[in-house]
């Protein structure tokens, strides 16, 4: 289901990619899921350099899944600089993250992301989540004509 | 003054004017009786000349007939005696008539009825000589000798008449005006004695009321005396040429008793530090105002300080007549405004001190915030992944491996799930108390009715599956208070009352609001009642229910952080609020929260 729309998932723990990508396994989003470790690498994946260098040409996501506890660089630098590349401005960007501190919340939003969901507590949960979020964005949701173009 | 002296002088010119007149009218009284006086002797000797003249008449007349009857000589003595003596009677009469025309004329007929008489006699004498006795004696027997006698005689007689008349009426009215003068003498007598007698009274009224003047006087005197010594200030008085008028004992005591009648010395040492004392006195003076200055003067006891006044004194006729001085002794005063001076000073360095280690700790607790924040940072996050792994992988092994693992295997599964969600909780209760704790709490107003609203909302779940009632009794007020705060307390109260129900029985639950406020409340609080029918709390546990982390069952028995009621106690205290409860075990629990009305803060 949508193969030809991808997700770039920012997450650092590898027990949380597994438990994600099994989620969106178990919804049935069959969408190609690209791994970004940390902040660094997210504005790699972007800009074709690093891990990503030479790379066949990466298609943008149509959905970022977005972490903000990351090494180096984290959710919110990612966002900000995202949010300043013209090219990426109306990239659909989901925060998915443990924390519930209001400051993350107030400064998320502030920086463009255009959802904010807590990470859930049981993998039910979980499931369900990610499979209403690959649905609505992946299927519902009509993306910005840039996107639909690529890089 | 003038008015009295004016009052003595009339009385003065009132009695000299009656001595006056009552001494004109003793005058004139007594001028008419020395006139009639003189008139009655004047008419006295008319009447005895009258007299003589006639006895001179006869006289002649017998010397006359004694010649003729003897013819010798020497029997015309007597008429020879006669004619010089009447010519010298005549003009006595007629000196002592004055103007009485009447007796004059009579007086005129008598003289020439003499020259007539005498020339008769003559004739007759004559006759005698030459022709002998009886051609005199044809002349005598012609009868116009007697004639002429009798008429004398007869006027003689009137002229005396009228004169005797004439005295008698002089006698009458010269006691009339003696009467008279008597009368006027004893009137006057007694107006002058009675005038006298009020001269005296008024003399004496003033010399009693100078008496009585003098007595006031010397009575103020003693009161201004009394009055400046009983002052603890320095008085004293100058005239404008700077003579001491008065000074008080406090000037004695601070200048010494041996002070000169001179102020100039002293009132120069108090005046020099001010300002030139003679140009301010004429200031003062001129515009007859209140001059202050603080001048300090070296005595014996030592250099003090004084707070001089000065003021013109005026008489009553408003002139500027000397300068009154009041120094106050304000060395005292001075020390200590110096003292409060010199504390303020130190009081400010120690506050500046005080704040700038006040601005140290500030710093410090900041410091201490932001690490506490990022700690809790930390524990929500790094303590949560691994805890959401565990249950994740838990679950997932449970469903994806279902077939290959035993109940057993199944069973702890289940366990290690059940414990990862419990701590997720405990990790979840304990943010949110750390972040009531540190964080600034908007107030606003709040309506505690949409409130609770929503926790019923978010309740809903748990009020179906425990079959609860749940009802609110009363108006829910507004109250001063931060919304999410709010919602955690009622959240918390709720899901307890819900929670601790006894086994097997849906739990009750009313809510309601005190009507009134608590007496005397700075904080005009309401108070909100939250009321179950559940398993109560005992009183031994009153100290330890709104501490974080205590619990009161087995986790098994009633599940929980141990964390909701210190959330309640500490959101509540952060609003100015407060909270408690009354219960009886196996009854029920009542737990109150108060927090301020709105627009009542104080």
């Amino acid at each position: 289901m949508f193969e030809e729309r991808s997700i770039l998932l920012v997450e650092d723990s590898d027990d949380d990619v597994i438990l994600i990508q099994r989620a969106l396994r178990k919804g049935g989003i069959t969408a190609p899921i690209h791994i970004a470790r940390d902040g660094e690498e997210a504005l790699a994946y972007f800009e074709g350099t690093g891990k990503f260098f030479r790379a066949p040409r990466l298609p943008l996501p149509t959905l970022v899944l977005l972490d903000l506890k990351l090494p180096r660089k984290n959710g919110l630098e990612v966002l900000q600089w995202v949010r300043g590349h013209r090219t990426l401005a109306t990239l659909p960007i989901v925060v998915f993250t443990t924390s519930t501190e209001p400051s993350d919340l107030e400064r998320a939003y502030a920086l463009g992301a255009n959802s904010y969901l807590k990470k859930p507590v049981t993998l039910n949960e979980t499931t369900e989540l990610l499979k209403t979020v690959g649905i609505y964005w992946l299927a519902y949701n009509e993306q910005p004509p840039f996107i639909q173009r690529g890089v | 003054m003038g008015l009295r002296l004016t009052r003595l002088l009339l009385v003065f010119i009132l009695v000299i004017t009656a001595y006056i007149v009552t001494g004109v009218v003793h005058y004139r009284a007594v001028h008419t009786l020395v006139q009639n006086q003189l008139a009655q002797r004047s008419q006295r000797l008319v009447a005895l000349e009258l007299q003589n003249l006639l006895t001179q008449t006869i006289n002649a007349e017998t010397g006359q007939r004694g010649f003729v009857i003897t013819g010798r000589e020497e029997y015309l003595t007597p008429f020879y005696e006669a004619r010089t003596r009447i010519p010298e009677s005549l003009a006595m009469l007629r000196q002592n008539l004055g103007s009485d025309a009447g007796q004059l004329q009579r007086l005129a007929r008598i003289e020439q009825l003499h020259v007539l008489k005498l020339a008769e006699l003559e004739q007759s004498i004559e006759a005698r000589r030459q022709g002998g006795f009886s051609a005199a004696q044809a002349i005598v027997e012609s009868n116009r000798g007697k004639a002429y006698m009798d008429e004398i005689r007869r006027d003689v007689a009137a002229m005396d008449d009228i004169e005797r008349a004439k005295l008698a009426d002089r006698a009458l009215a010269s006691a009339t005006s003696a009467n008279r003068t008597i009368q006027a003498i004893w009137i006057a007598g007694i107006l002058d004695l009675g005038l006298l007698l009020l001269l005296f009274y008024v003399v004496r009224a003033d010399a009693l009321r100078r008496e009585a003047d003098a007595a006031q006087i010397a009575n103020a005197r003693m009161l201004l005396r009394n009055v400046i010594d009983g002052s603890p200030a320095v008085i004293y008085l100058k005239d404008l040429s700077g003579r001491l008028i008065l000074a008080n004992k406090e000037f004695e005591r601070v200048f010494g008793a041996a002070t000169s009648n001179d102020a100039s010395d002293i009132g120069m040492v108090l005046e020099a530090n001010a300002m030139p004392s003679a140009r301010h006195d004429m200031e003062m003076i001129g515009s007859h105002t209140v001059v202050q200055f603080e001048a300090s003067v070296h005595i014996p006891e030592g250099e003090r300080q004084f707070l001089v006044s000065k003021l013109p004194l005026q008489s009553h006729e408003g002139e500027v007549v000397g300068i009154c001085a009041v120094a106050v002794d304000i060395t005292a005063l001075k020390q200590a405004e110096n003292e409060i001076r010199i504390l303020n000073q130190s009081l400010e360095k120690r506050v500046d001190e005080r704040t700038r280690e006040l601005a140290e700790v500030n710093i410090q607790l900041q410091d201490a915030n932001t690490q506490l924040e990022a700690f809790s940072y930390t524990v929500a996050h790094d303590l949560r992944a691994p805890l959401r792994s565990m249950q994740g992988f838990a679950d997932a092994v449970g469903e994806d491996y279902a077939e290959t693992l035993d109940d057993t295997g199944q069973d702890y599964l289940r366990r290690i799930s059940k414990a990862a969600t419990r701590m997720e909780r405990l990790i979840e209760d304990l943010l949110s108390f750390s972040r009531l704790s540190r964080m600034e709490l908007s107030l606003g107003t709040v309506q505690l009715d949409e409130v609770l609203t929503d926790v019923l909302g978010n309740l809903r779940t748990q009020i179906a599956e425990t079959h609860a009632k749940v009802s609110i009794n009363s108006a829910m007020p507004a109250v001063r208070a931060n919304r999410a705060a709010c919602l955690h307390i009622f959240q918390n109260l709720l899901s307890n009352a819900l929670k601790f129900s006894k086994q097997g029985m849906p739990p009750i639950v009313r809510i309601w609001a005190d009507a009134g406020m608590p007496e005397q409340d700075p904080f005009h609080r309401v108070r909100i009642w939250v009321e179950d029918e559940g398993i109560g709390i005992s009183e031994v546990h009153r100290e330890r229910i709104f501490k974080p982390f205590e619990r009161l069952h087995g986790i098994d028995e009633y599940p929980g952080s141990g964390i909701g009621l210190a959330v309640v106690d500490k959101a509540a205290r952060r609003m100015q609020g407060r909270c408690g409860f009354d219960s009886t075990p196996g009854k029920g629990t009542r737990f109150w929260i108060e927090l301020p009305l709105v627009n009542m803060e104080t």
